[in-house]
Protein backbone atom coordinates (compact mmCIF):
# COMPACT_ATOMS: atom_id res chain seq x y z
CA UNK A 1 0.00 0.00 0.00
CA UNK A 2 1.30 3.46 -0.81
CA UNK A 3 2.06 5.99 1.92
CA UNK A 4 -0.70 8.19 0.55
CA UNK A 5 -3.42 5.63 1.15
CA UNK A 6 -1.87 4.43 4.41
CA UNK A 7 -2.37 7.08 7.07
CA UNK A 8 -1.53 6.31 10.68
CA UNK A 9 -2.43 7.81 14.02
CA UNK A 10 0.37 9.61 15.84
CA UNK A 11 0.00 10.65 19.46
CA UNK A 12 1.21 14.14 20.30
CA UNK A 13 3.16 14.64 23.51
CA UNK A 14 4.45 17.92 24.89
CA UNK A 15 6.41 19.51 27.69
CA UNK A 16 5.34 23.02 28.59
CA UNK A 17 8.63 23.63 30.39
CA UNK A 18 11.84 21.65 29.94
CA UNK A 19 11.53 20.00 33.38
CA UNK A 20 7.84 19.08 33.01
CA UNK A 21 6.67 15.52 32.43
CA UNK A 22 5.68 14.63 28.89
CA UNK A 23 1.93 15.05 28.54
CA UNK A 24 -0.37 13.57 25.92
CA UNK A 25 -2.44 16.35 24.36
CA UNK A 26 -3.99 14.70 21.31
CA UNK A 27 -3.32 12.95 18.06
CA UNK A 28 -2.99 13.50 14.32
CA UNK A 29 -3.46 11.31 11.27
CA UNK A 30 -0.52 11.35 8.88
CA UNK A 31 1.09 9.09 6.27
CA UNK A 32 4.65 9.87 7.41
CA UNK A 33 6.35 10.83 10.64
CA UNK A 34 7.58 14.12 9.15
CA UNK A 35 4.06 15.15 8.18
CA UNK A 36 2.80 14.05 11.60
CA UNK A 37 5.33 16.38 13.20
CA UNK A 38 4.28 19.27 10.96
CA UNK A 39 0.57 18.62 11.52
CA UNK A 40 1.09 18.42 15.28
CA UNK A 41 3.10 21.64 15.30
CA UNK A 42 0.43 23.52 13.38
CA UNK A 43 -2.58 21.93 15.09
CA UNK A 44 -1.44 22.17 18.71
CA UNK A 45 0.02 25.66 18.51
CA UNK A 46 -1.94 27.16 21.39
CA UNK A 47 1.30 27.44 23.37
CA UNK A 48 5.00 27.65 22.70
CA UNK A 49 6.02 24.21 23.90
CA UNK A 50 9.45 23.46 25.30
CA UNK A 51 9.22 20.13 23.50
CA UNK A 52 6.75 18.44 21.16
CA UNK A 53 6.99 14.82 20.10
CA UNK A 54 4.92 12.53 17.93
CA UNK A 55 4.74 8.78 18.58
CA UNK A 56 3.07 6.32 16.26
CA UNK A 57 0.19 4.88 18.26
CA UNK A 58 0.87 1.38 17.01
CA UNK A 59 4.36 1.52 18.47
CA UNK A 60 3.13 2.14 22.01
CA UNK A 61 2.24 -0.82 24.23
CA UNK A 62 -0.30 -0.77 27.02
CA UNK A 63 0.30 -2.44 30.38
CA UNK A 64 -2.88 -4.16 31.65
CA UNK A 65 -3.12 -5.01 35.33
CA UNK A 66 -5.25 -7.83 36.69
CA UNK A 67 -5.82 -9.29 40.15
CA UNK A 68 -5.17 -13.01 40.46
CA UNK A 69 -7.91 -14.24 42.86
CA UNK A 70 -5.91 -17.37 43.75
CA UNK A 71 -2.77 -15.58 44.78
CA UNK A 72 -4.52 -12.37 45.80
CA UNK A 73 -1.75 -10.42 44.23
CA UNK A 74 -1.64 -7.95 41.39
CA UNK A 75 0.10 -9.02 38.25
CA UNK A 76 1.19 -6.67 35.56
CA UNK A 77 0.72 -7.91 32.04
CA UNK A 78 2.35 -6.11 29.18
CA UNK A 79 0.37 -6.61 26.02
CA UNK B 1 11.17 55.82 2.47
CA UNK B 2 10.26 54.50 5.92
CA UNK B 3 12.66 52.01 7.40
CA UNK B 4 12.75 50.85 10.97
CA UNK B 5 16.50 50.48 10.86
CA UNK B 6 19.55 52.65 10.40
CA UNK B 7 20.08 51.23 6.92
CA UNK B 8 18.65 53.06 3.94
CA UNK B 9 17.14 50.59 1.49
CA UNK B 10 18.09 51.33 -2.07
CA UNK B 11 15.29 51.74 -4.64
CA UNK B 12 16.27 48.45 -6.23
CA UNK B 13 15.95 46.59 -2.91
CA UNK B 14 12.62 48.33 -2.32
CA UNK B 15 11.34 47.09 -5.68
CA UNK B 16 12.59 43.61 -4.90
CA UNK B 17 10.94 43.54 -1.47
CA UNK B 18 7.69 44.90 -2.92
CA UNK B 19 7.72 42.07 -5.47
CA UNK B 20 8.21 39.52 -2.70
CA UNK B 21 5.37 41.09 -0.68
CA UNK B 22 3.06 40.68 -3.68
CA UNK B 23 4.25 37.10 -4.14
CA UNK B 24 3.61 36.24 -0.50
CA UNK B 25 0.11 37.73 -0.63
CA UNK B 26 -0.62 35.67 -3.72
CA UNK B 27 0.69 32.53 -2.01
CA UNK B 28 -1.41 33.25 1.06
CA UNK B 29 -4.46 33.51 -1.14
CA UNK B 30 -3.73 30.15 -2.75
CA UNK B 31 -3.36 28.53 0.66
CA UNK B 32 -6.47 30.31 1.95
CA UNK B 33 -8.53 28.91 -0.91
CA UNK B 34 -7.56 25.40 0.19
CA UNK B 35 -7.68 25.75 3.96
CA UNK B 36 -10.98 23.84 4.19
CA UNK B 37 -10.57 21.72 1.05
CA UNK B 38 -7.52 19.60 1.80
CA UNK B 39 -7.65 15.82 1.36
CA UNK B 40 -7.57 15.32 5.15
CA UNK B 41 -8.37 17.59 8.07
CA UNK B 42 -4.73 17.82 9.13
CA UNK B 43 -3.65 18.93 5.66
CA UNK B 44 -6.31 21.65 5.68
CA UNK B 45 -5.11 22.81 9.08
CA UNK B 46 -1.56 22.91 7.79
CA UNK B 47 -2.53 24.95 4.74
CA UNK B 48 -4.52 27.31 6.95
CA UNK B 49 -1.46 27.85 9.14
CA UNK B 50 0.69 28.43 6.05
CA UNK B 51 -1.78 31.04 4.78
CA UNK B 52 -1.60 32.91 8.06
CA UNK B 53 2.17 32.76 8.04
CA UNK B 54 2.41 34.04 4.46
CA UNK B 55 0.11 36.97 5.26
CA UNK B 56 2.12 37.69 8.40
CA UNK B 57 5.38 37.57 6.48
CA UNK B 58 3.99 39.88 3.79
CA UNK B 59 3.01 42.35 6.50
CA UNK B 60 6.47 42.22 8.09
CA UNK B 61 8.16 42.84 4.74
CA UNK B 62 5.67 45.56 3.80
CA UNK B 63 6.70 47.30 7.02
CA UNK B 64 9.98 48.08 5.29
CA UNK B 65 8.18 50.04 2.59
CA UNK B 66 5.97 53.06 2.37
CA UNK B 67 2.94 53.16 0.07
CA UNK B 68 5.04 54.33 -2.83
CA UNK B 69 7.44 51.47 -2.21
CA UNK B 70 4.67 48.91 -2.59
CA UNK B 71 4.88 49.29 -6.37
CA UNK B 72 6.42 46.04 -7.42
CA UNK B 73 9.54 45.87 -9.53
CA UNK B 74 8.37 42.77 -11.31
CA UNK B 75 4.97 41.29 -12.01
CA UNK B 76 4.24 37.75 -10.92
CA UNK B 77 4.44 34.95 -13.49
CA UNK B 78 1.06 34.21 -15.09
CA UNK B 79 0.67 30.58 -13.91
CA UNK B 80 0.77 31.57 -10.24
CA UNK B 81 -2.05 34.07 -10.73
CA UNK B 82 -4.49 31.30 -11.63
CA UNK B 83 -6.38 29.60 -8.78
CA UNK B 84 -5.13 26.12 -7.95
CA UNK B 85 -7.86 23.83 -9.31
CA UNK B 86 -6.77 20.71 -7.40
CA UNK B 87 -4.61 19.56 -4.54
CA UNK B 88 -1.80 18.60 -6.92
CA UNK B 89 -1.73 22.17 -8.25
CA UNK B 90 -1.55 23.57 -4.75
CA UNK B 91 1.31 21.26 -3.78
CA UNK B 92 3.17 22.26 -6.95
CA UNK B 93 2.72 25.92 -6.03
CA UNK B 94 4.03 25.20 -2.53
CA UNK B 95 6.94 23.17 -3.88
CA UNK B 96 7.97 25.62 -6.59
CA UNK B 97 6.50 29.08 -6.10
CA UNK B 98 6.82 29.21 -2.30
CA UNK B 99 10.39 27.92 -2.46
CA UNK B 100 11.27 30.39 -5.24
CA UNK B 101 10.06 33.32 -3.14
CA UNK B 102 11.99 32.03 -0.14
CA UNK B 103 15.15 31.60 -2.19
CA UNK B 104 14.89 35.17 -3.49
CA UNK B 105 14.25 36.52 -0.01
CA UNK B 106 17.19 34.62 1.48
CA UNK B 107 19.44 35.87 -1.33
CA UNK B 108 18.37 39.48 -0.77
CA UNK B 109 18.77 39.19 2.99
CA UNK B 110 22.41 38.17 2.60
CA UNK B 111 23.14 41.64 1.27
CA UNK B 112 20.83 43.78 3.39
CA UNK B 113 21.32 43.79 7.18
CA UNK B 114 17.93 45.39 7.86
CA UNK B 115 16.24 42.77 5.71
CA UNK B 116 18.24 39.99 7.36
CA UNK B 117 16.99 41.07 10.80
CA UNK B 118 13.41 40.77 9.63
CA UNK B 119 13.62 37.53 7.70
CA UNK B 120 15.17 35.20 10.28
CA UNK B 121 11.77 34.09 11.60
CA UNK B 122 10.34 34.05 8.07
CA UNK B 123 13.01 31.63 6.91
CA UNK B 124 12.36 29.43 9.94
CA UNK B 125 8.65 29.29 9.10
CA UNK B 126 9.45 28.66 5.47
CA UNK B 127 11.54 25.62 6.35
CA UNK B 128 8.28 24.04 7.59
CA UNK B 129 6.49 25.02 4.36
CA UNK B 130 9.29 23.41 2.37
CA UNK B 131 9.10 20.19 4.38
CA UNK B 132 5.33 20.09 3.89
CA UNK B 133 5.70 20.61 0.14
CA UNK B 134 8.50 18.08 -0.18
CA UNK B 135 6.60 15.42 1.75
CA UNK B 136 3.43 15.88 -0.28
CA UNK B 137 5.37 16.00 -3.53
CA UNK B 138 6.86 12.62 -2.67
CA UNK B 139 3.51 11.17 -1.63
CA UNK B 140 1.88 12.28 -4.87
CA UNK B 141 4.89 11.15 -6.88
CA UNK B 142 4.54 7.62 -5.52
CA UNK B 143 1.08 7.31 -7.02
CA UNK B 144 1.30 5.86 -10.51
CA UNK B 145 -2.01 7.42 -11.53
CA UNK B 146 -1.14 10.89 -10.24
CA UNK B 147 2.53 11.06 -11.15
CA UNK B 148 2.14 12.13 -14.82
CA UNK B 149 -0.16 15.00 -13.87
CA UNK B 150 2.14 16.01 -11.06
CA UNK B 151 5.14 16.18 -13.37
CA UNK B 152 3.09 18.05 -15.97
CA UNK B 153 2.11 20.68 -13.39
CA UNK B 154 5.71 20.96 -12.21
CA UNK B 155 6.90 21.61 -15.76
CA UNK B 156 4.18 24.21 -16.33
CA UNK B 157 5.43 26.18 -13.34
CA UNK B 158 9.13 25.50 -13.59
CA UNK B 159 10.08 27.50 -16.68
CA UNK B 160 8.14 30.71 -15.90
CA UNK B 161 9.32 30.65 -12.30
CA UNK B 162 12.93 30.17 -13.33
CA UNK B 163 12.65 33.13 -15.68
CA UNK B 164 11.00 35.19 -12.90
CA UNK B 165 13.77 34.32 -10.45
CA UNK B 166 16.42 35.26 -13.00
CA UNK B 167 14.80 38.66 -13.32
CA UNK B 168 14.75 38.99 -9.54
CA UNK B 169 18.44 38.12 -9.54
CA UNK B 170 19.02 40.96 -11.98
CA UNK B 171 17.09 43.32 -9.71
CA UNK B 172 19.24 42.23 -6.81
CA UNK B 173 22.42 42.67 -8.80
CA UNK B 174 21.38 46.25 -9.56
CA UNK B 175 20.75 46.79 -5.87
CA UNK B 176 24.06 45.26 -4.83
CA UNK B 177 26.62 45.57 -7.64
CA UNK B 178 29.21 43.70 -5.57
CA UNK B 179 26.93 40.69 -5.76
CA UNK B 180 27.17 40.38 -9.53
CA UNK B 181 29.52 37.43 -9.46
CA UNK B 182 27.94 35.68 -6.49
CA UNK B 183 25.67 32.68 -6.50
CA UNK B 184 22.20 33.31 -7.85
CA UNK B 185 18.84 32.54 -6.31
CA UNK B 186 17.64 31.09 -9.62
CA UNK B 187 20.48 28.58 -9.78
CA UNK B 188 20.04 27.52 -6.15
CA UNK B 189 16.30 27.13 -6.61
CA UNK B 190 16.67 25.13 -9.79
CA UNK B 191 19.12 22.79 -8.09
CA UNK B 192 16.73 22.33 -5.16
CA UNK B 193 13.79 21.54 -7.42
CA UNK B 194 15.89 19.09 -9.44
CA UNK B 195 16.94 17.32 -6.24
CA UNK B 196 13.34 17.01 -5.10
CA UNK B 197 12.20 15.65 -8.45
CA UNK B 198 15.02 13.14 -8.40
CA UNK B 199 13.71 11.83 -5.09
CA UNK B 200 10.27 11.12 -6.53
CA UNK B 201 9.85 7.39 -6.45
CA UNK B 202 8.37 5.72 -9.51
CA UNK B 203 4.75 5.02 -8.82
CA UNK B 204 3.58 1.44 -8.70
CA UNK B 205 0.82 1.64 -6.12
CA UNK B 206 -2.86 2.26 -6.41
CA UNK B 207 -3.89 5.92 -6.25
CA UNK B 208 -5.41 7.29 -3.08
CA UNK B 209 -8.98 8.08 -4.08
CA UNK B 210 -9.27 10.71 -1.34
CA UNK B 211 -6.52 12.84 -2.79
CA UNK B 212 -8.42 14.78 -5.40
CA UNK B 213 -11.23 16.58 -3.64
CA UNK B 214 -13.48 19.17 -5.25
CA UNK B 215 -12.77 19.46 -8.89
CA UNK B 216 -9.55 17.54 -8.69
CA UNK B 217 -10.31 15.09 -11.45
Amino acid sequence: MSDLAHSEIYQVLVRRKPDDELRLIGSVHAPTRELAMLYATWTYDEETWAELQVVRRESSRAAAFAIDPQAGAEKGVVS
Amino acid sequence: MSTASDEELTPAVVRLVATLVAAKRRLARHYLEWCVRGPVLEASTAVSAMAQEEYGQARVLAGLLDEEGLQTGLSLPAPVLQPAPCWISLICLAALFDTAVTEALAAAARYSPSLARRVAKILQEESFHQLFAQQWLQLLGQEAALRPRLLQQVEQLRTPLLSWLEQLDQLLSKAVPARANCSRAAAAWQQGVTDWLRQLAPGDAAPGSHILPEGGS
